[in-house]
């Protein structure tokens, strides 16, 4: 219980450390990736629902608090969104790289689809207008780095299946 | 309400979503006052610890770069204390110039050293001016007569230095009056030549130019009178002269134009 406690905390600093520090050395021309996303996706695909789910709704939460105008709004949204990864984990065959990085953009552009309409509730004049300049260079970012982060946890589970072989 | 929560008991994934999505929910749906004050607190948790990181790593860069501002500001201000303390030099040298100089009679027109003659010893040097500059023209410093003008292309001009063969100048010992004429021969020091033996020169005398030559105003410095030689046999004074100026370190120089221009030595 208390290693799992620890584990959670470390995972919140770890959403605090991408948000802050690790968003502003990787932003390009002020756009900056979603790593709230590419934490819960890689959680959800690598874990049980036991640990995904409040996992994502910590990571959520960590990140929702920058904004307090919209606290909880975007917990929500990446809440729903682990579930509904976690749905498709369990129906889709996801073995092959591409079927993640998939999921991956799927799940960012479902955030971003959810959360500007609810941000900006639905007004379509806004909206059209943040979708092409602020979401898509977002998904689009968001994607290439989630790409890394999966190639990188398929690379260390390799190595470790190898090891366990060897050994 | 049983089989609700036998329900949710049965569907744990279900029931774990829902008090999730419930959860974020009434976060939402809390009064803005509120939810600032969860958030305040819960930035302080977790985001304390990378904006203070961030904080100080941007003071850091910034002393950095404040340091390096100083350091150019520091070389700027050098430069600019060498150049004023130039100016001030050269502002000293223009007021002890402008203190002897006959300004009634004579347009001053400033000029600084752009070449010195490159033979083993100088005896002419190049100047500009700011206007114009004729020939035959006497060139002077803050201590006393350079030499005069030997040749002009408009601003530029040589100035026949007083230490060689191509400038004489009539002149008068202050003290005794006594008249004669301030040449070069050899080496470093000028000959007052023309003194007759009955003449009284002694060492120390200042000579000043008698402007009896037509070139030169009366009154320049030439310089001092270091040695006096009389010898029976001769009809005048061996008198050695030593310049008034250090011709090993002229910058500016000021060209004097009378309101008649010169005809020539």
């Amino acid at each position: 219980m208390a290693i799992s406690i620890i584990k959670f905390l470390l995972l919140a600093y770890l959403a605090a450390f991408c948000q802050t520090i690790l968003a502003n050395l990787t932003a390009i021309g002020g756009v900056s990736p979603n790593f709230g996303t590419i934490i819960i996706v890689l959680i959800v695909l690598k874990s049980d629902f036991q640990v995904a789910f409040p996992a994502a709704l910590l990571t959520g939460l960590v990140i929702d608090i920058l904004n307090p105008e919209l606290f909880g709004l975007g917990t929500a949204i990446r809440f729903a969104i682990a579930a509904a990864v976690w749905e498709l984990k369990c129906k889709m065959d996801l073995k092959r790289l591409a079927a993640r990085v998939y999921l991956l953009m799927g799940a960012e552009a479902a955030f971003q689809l959810f959360y500007q309409c609810c941000a900006n509730r639905f007004d379509l004049d806004i909206l059209g207008h943040l979708f092409v300049e602020v979401s898509l260079p977002i998904l689009l970012y968001t994607s290439v780095l989630g790409t890394v982060a999966i190639m990188i946890g398929d690379l260390s589970v390799k190595i470790q299946i190898k090891k366990a072989g060897g050994g | 309400m049983k089989w609700v929560t036998s329900l949710l008991y049965r569907n744990k994934r279900f029931s774990l979503f829902l008090a999730g999505l419930l959860f974020s929910l009434t976060l939402f749906a809390l009064p803005l006052n509120q939810k600032t004050f969860v958030c305040n607190v819960l930035q302080n948790i977790f985001y304390w610890p990378y904006w203070s990181t961030a904080g100080i790593v941007a003071k850091v860069i910034s002393v950095h770069e404040v340091n390096t501002a100083l350091q150019a500001e520091l070389v700027r201000l050098k430069l600019e204390r060498i150049t004023f303390e130039e100016n001030k030099l050269e502002n000293e040298r223009f007021r002890e110039m402008l203190e002897f100089l006959p300004v009634a009679e004579f347009e001053i027109i400033p000029a600084h050293v752009i070449a010195y003659d490159q033979g083993r010893r100088s005896s002419s040097l190049a100047i500009k001016g700011n206007r114009e500059l004729g020939r035959f023209l006497p060139v002077v410093d803050e201590s006393g007569l350079v030499g005069k003008i030997s040749a002009s292309t408009g601003r530029v001009a040589t100035v026949s230095l007083l230490i060689g063969p191509n400038c004489r100048v009539a002149a008068r010992d202050k003290q005794t009056r006594s008249l004669g004429i301030v040449k070069w021969q050899s080496g470093r020091d000028l000959y007052l030549d023309d003194v007759a033996l009955d003449n009284k020169v002694v060492i120390g005398d200042t000579l000043i130019s008698s402007g009896l030559g037509g070139v030169f105003p009366k009154g320049l410095i030439i310089g001092v009178v270091t040695g006096v030689s009389s010898k029976p046999s001769r009809f005048f004074r061996e008198i050695t002269v030593k310049p008034a100026v250090d011709f090993g370190s002229l910058d500016n120089v000021m060209v004097l134009k009378p309101k008649s221009e010169p005809s020539g030595d």
